[in-house]
């Protein structure tokens, strides 16, 4: 299953970085490109081999929002919450999602098929109400659409 | 350029570049408040409570972090700036509970202090309150950080003062807080309860727990810490004749700030309600009743009056513990060998640390390292050979760890156990101390073989050096040593100081002397043989060797044939001496076995504590004509003296210490003793002046004057010096073998084969690995009254490997009993796949004495064996 992180893996990857502090970040979006999240047997192993505390590790996770901690859904659903969103019906997008998948913003479906997160401004307002799943840009969303594009999602 | 000149509150002033304005007007007595700034830490600007105004550009700077610049002009006080300031205390305050007036740091908060300075009382913000439950997990330290400012004040302290690194600011936004890697209360986190982020935080969002009393009315006493043998300046904070508890001073010479859990923590074992007050006279049957000081003086002396008389001299000995003074032990060694006429006298230190002092004496001919653990602190290459400095000695471990950190310095470990170094660790070698013997010795034969030694040194200050170095050179033909011994030895080849560390375990194996004699080797071979410290237990060991207060030698270590040292001896102590090698610890306690030894007097040691094979020293103490004991606390494992003394702590008396680095640090007394308890000079003075001349001791002070009439590398001492922070060290001490005209260290020659590691008996299979607690050094016996540090972890636990208790048929979290040839002890059982296979983890020492009733007396120069100790373990019904 995609949730599970094999952290045999580990090993290789570290192994193509440098020891050294400054390549924290980007060793932690490798750890999550490759396990989808970043485990937590994984926080130590990272900050032997940046030279950090552990407790550096969980903070720089913490601090960013592109760092998850636990599993994520196969398919990851960020709703726009910005304002241009808001007044074109981000609302409804939002509900409509959540009516569809049943789960709540920040939340993994028990199927691993959904994780929903919500977004300030996804930079798209032009296209208002917006919302991306897996990377792709849907706009000028209505609810008909939005239970089409879920549907099709894997 | 030199300097800059700025104008500040219009005067010219100068100061270096790279100063800071915060800094620079504080030399010039002008005070700008602070929050997130701290001395001895680097500054972030996190707080802006010191913002000042730039006048030139209008501009408002956190002055603790803005260097000075030439022309600057900075006006501290301007109506901007002051309402800056109060600006930002406003919004710090506003979601800060306003709670002060039950809150545990009173008035030393400096929230409180500037919010007091500053005219605010209620912030009319509406406040985003962030409540966050508070965590009074653990027996030392609470944390609320719903009062947290985020300062970061503690966050810097872990990280890099402690280079724990426990926490870090964590979440963001209104989230944000000082957190651990698991997002868990500190107990779940690498955290070691030092306490510094404690004394560091500026609000009571970290706060000491169970405090004895609130600070209000305090007095600042100086003194040392009685814990452990780093021997930590601190200050001791009274109320009312109490200690309620203990800070390290900034800047002081051996720990600069740090004091470690003991330190911080430990303190309330001084008032414990379990404190002997009065002395103590067994009655026929086996109860005790109290009776005055002077009866029982009267009764200890018309006692060993009877015995001599019948016995002779020679079937008393006497005992010092671990925490006495240097005054204590001179006094006790003069005691036996000049008053009684007894020669057995010694201190615990040969229970605790085996033929680690013989070992050293042959190799070195003495064995005080004369130099300062600021050298760990910028060695290259640090090894620890058996050594637990993280439970032993922790602030030695800061400075491993700090090391580690700011100077990427290689730490080499050599345990068979993982501990909390480990992760600072570049090699870890995994060996059991039975096999260490053979690991030194290929480690020093990968060094000549790779021509990494320090030849130069060898041949200029070993003796038989080239005797030594053909020994450790490699015959044709043999073998390679392993890659990760040729790497450790390419690692202490690369630097330019290398730290050898060794610990209690080399003090406790059966070849104590051997391991002992490689690592001075070792230190030998890399020319640097000042670089090597061992970590034993107890306060002042080092103390009782240098007073005589052994078998074996005078004061001053000399030798016990040394004529000139007997007849400035005999001005002193008069004209009868015992001037023969007596029996020492375990001699003591074999011969009292045999009916020969009819007295045993223990000086500040409680006998259940300290001797292994509880069952049999018992039985042997219960069946001796007289034995008499000074203590602070009723007796471990029950009272088998027939007199009890009851003693001052070392911060209740007047008195000087040796620590680990050969500093002699002097302590001035800074509360009472309780009730009649006296300081065990007084004991000594008392039963001595009793039996011979009055000794004419009044002071400490006057006894440390005659050890300095007695010790001449002393002279230079003065009692005003060793009674400064930091104290004094002596001068070398003159060889204790005279010889050459130029002391040659004594190389050991490693023999071709080490003794076999002992296999498992089959009724006993595992193989019983010790761990210490930092909550419980030494003896344990303080630290076992302390209510914080017995309160962390309230029964013994052991651990398996998995494997081997499935095999045995054992869950974890079940009650165990472990037994060994002589004896047994309970425990619960905990599993972790980091033992080593086939051993099980001990806990160490107090206050549980397991070890104690599972070790049998052992042989000769191995002082506990512990190495060679197999037990059974098995699962009893709840
Ligand atoms: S806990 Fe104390 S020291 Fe740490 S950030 Fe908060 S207020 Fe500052
Ligand atoms: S008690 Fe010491 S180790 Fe623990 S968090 Fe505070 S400074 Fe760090
Ligand atoms: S390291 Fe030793 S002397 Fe220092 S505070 Fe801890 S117990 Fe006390
Ligand atoms: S507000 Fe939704 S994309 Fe900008
Ligand atoms: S004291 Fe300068 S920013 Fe906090």
């Amino acid at each position: 299953m995609a949730s599970e992180c094999d952290i045999t893996r580990l090993a290789e990857i570290l192994g193509r970085f440098q020891r050294d502090r400054a390549i924290l970040i980007p060793l932690l979006q490798e750890v999550q490109a490759v396990c989808g999240y970043i485990p937590p047997e994984a926080i130590e192993p990272v900050a032997n081999h940046a030279g950090v505390f552990p407790s550096e590790v969980t903070g720089v996770i913490s601090f960013y929002a592109q760092f998850y901690t636990s599993p994520r859904g196969r398919n990851v659903i960020k709703v726009c919450r910005g304002t241009a969103c808001h007044v074109r019906g981000g609302r409804t997008v939002l509900q409509t999602v959540m009516k569809c998948t049943g789960i709540k913003d920040g939340e993994t479906s028990e199927d691993m098929r959904f994780s929903l997160e919500t977004v300030a401004c996804l930079g798209a307002c032009a296209l208002s109400p917006v919302m991306v799943a897996n990377g792709r840009y849907y706009g000028m969303l209505n609810p008909g659409r939005i239970e089409a594009i879920l549907k099709d999602l894997p | 350029m030199d300097t800059v000149t700025i104008s500040l509150n219009g005067r010219e002033v100068s100061g270096r570049p790279g100063t800071t304005v915060l800094d620079l007007s504080r030399q010039i007595g002008v005070h700008i408040p602070t929050l997130c700034h701290h001395p001895m830490l680097k500054s972030v600007g996190a707080c802006r409570v010191c913002l000042v105004e730039e006048v030139k550009t209008g501009r408002l700077l956190a002055s603790c972090v803005t260097p000075i610049s030439e022309g600057m002009e900075i006006l501290v006080d301007s109506p901007n700036a002051v309402q800056a300031r109060r600006g930002v205390l406003e919004l710090i305050l506003s979601d800060h509970p306003s709670a002060c007036v039950v809150c545990s740091k009173g008035n030393e908060c400096v929230l409180r202090a500037l919010a007091k300075d500053h005219g605010i009382c209620d912030p009319e913000l509406d406040a985003v309150r962030r409540w966050r439950p508070v965590e009074e997990v653990n027996s030392f330290i609470v944390r609320d950080l719903t009062k947290c400012v985020l300062c970061g004040r503690c966050i810097r302290v872990c990280q890099d003062f402690e280079a724990v690194g426990a926490v870090e600011y964590t979440d963001r936004g209104y989230g944000s807080h000082p957190g651990t890697a698991a997002r868990t209360p500190l107990e779940g986190s690498e955290c070691t309860f030092c306490g510094s982020c404690v004394a560091i935080c500026p609000t009571d969002a970290l706060a000491e727990r169970d405090r004895l009393a609130i600070s209000s009315g305090k007095t600042l006493v100086a003194g040392t810490c009685s814990y452990c043998a780093t021997g930590c300046h601190l200050n001791y904070e009274v109320i009312n004749g109490q200690v309620v508890a203990a800070r390290g001073v900034p800047g002081s010479p051996v720990n600069d700030m740090s004091l470690c859990v003991r330190g911080h923590y430990g303190q309330d074992a001084l008032s414990s309600p379990e404190r002997l007050t009065e002395p103590l006279i067994r009655n026929g049957a086996g109860s005790y009743r109290t009776v005055s000081w002077n009866e029982a003086v009267e009764e200890t002396t018309a006692r060993l009056r009877e015995i001599v008389d019948r016995h002779g001299p020679g079937a008393v000995g006497i005992l010092a513990g671990a925490q006495c003074s240097n005054e204590e032990y001179y006094l006790t060694a003069r005691l036996a060998r000049a008053i009684l006429g007894t020669p057995n006298v010694d201190s615990i230190a040969r229970l605790l640390s085996g033929a680690v002092s013989p070992g050293l004496e042959a190799a070195f001919r003495e064995m005080r390292p004369r130099v300062s653990l600021e050298r760990i602190l910028n060695a290259d290459t640090i090894v620890l050979v058996a050594a637990r400095p993280d439970y032993s000695h922790p602030v030695v471990a800061r400075n491993i760890r700090r090391a580690v950190r700011h100077r990427s310095s290689v730490l080499i470990q050599l345990d068979p156990l993982k501990t909390s170094l480990s992760r600072f660790a570049k090699i870890h070698v995994r060996e059991d101390v039975e096999r260490q013997p053979e690991f030194l010795s290929r480690l020093m034969k990968a060094l000549v073989a790779l021509r990494l030694h320090d030849e130069a040194f060898v041949k200029a200050n070993v003796k038989s050096a080239n005797d030594f170095l053909a020994a450790l050179t490699p015959r044709p033909g043999e073998e390679d040593q392993p890659e990760h011994i040729k790497a450790i030895a390419r690692h202490m080849a690369a630097s330019r100081q290398t730290v050898i560390l060794f610990g209690r375990a080399v003090g406790r194996a059966t070849q104590s002397y051997i391991l002992t004699r490689l690592v001075a080797d070792l230190a030998l071979l890399c020319g640097q043989p000042e670089n090597l410290f061992f970590l034993g237990d107890g306060t002042n060991v080092a103390g009782a060797r240098e007073m005589g207060c052994t078998p074996r030698f005078f004061p001053g270590l000399a030798a016990l044939d040394n004529s000139t040292v007997m007849t400035s001896l005999h001005s002193t102590w008069g004209p009868r001496i015992a001037a023969q090698r007596g029996l020492d610890a375990l001699g003591m306690i074999r011969v009292a076995e045999a009916g020969k030894l009819k007295a045993l007097l223990f000086v500040g040691a409680d006998p259940l504590a300290v001797f292994p094979d509880t069952e049999r020293t018992r039985k042997t103490l219960l069946k001796t004509d007289l034995v008499v004991r000074t203590g602070m606390f009723p007796a471990v494992g029950g009272e088998c003296a027939h007199i009890v003394f009851p003693a001052a702590a070392l911060p209740e008396s007047d008195g000087t210490y040796v620590n680990i680095e050969g500093r002699v640090q002097g302590m001035a007394k800074v509360v009472s003793a309780p009730g009649s308890a006296q300081p065990n000079a007084r004991f000594l003075i008392d039963v001595g002046g009793r039996l011979g001349p009055p000794m004419g001791f009044v002071t400490a002070r006057d006894i440390f004057d005659e050890i300095r009439s007695v010790l001449p590398h002393w002279d230079r001492l003065t009692w005003a010096d060793v009674k400064k922070p930091g104290g004094d060290f002596p001068d070398e001490p003159a060889p204790v073998t005279e010889g050459s005209e130029k002391p040659l260290f004594v190389p050991y020659l490693p023999p071709e084969s080490f003794p076999r590691p002992q296999n498992a008996p089959e009724e006993f299979p595992l193989r019983v690995f010790p761990k210490e607690s930092p909550f419980h050094p030494g003896d344990g016996v303080l630290s076992a009254r302390s209510r914080r540090l017995a309160g962390f972890i309230r029964e013994p636990i052991i651990w398996m490997h998995p494997a081997d208790a499935q095999k045995m048929g054992l869950r974890e979290g079940i009650r165990v009993v472990i037994r060994s040839e002589v004896g047994e002890a309970a425990a619960r059982l905990a599993l972790d796949s980091d033992t080593p296979e086939s051993g099980v983890i001990i806990p160490q020492g107090g206050p549980w004495y397991m070890l104690h009733r599972l070790l049998p007396w052992p042989e000769e120069y191995c002082p506990a064996s512990i190495d060679r100790l197999f037990v059974a373990v098995a699962a009893v019904e709840e």
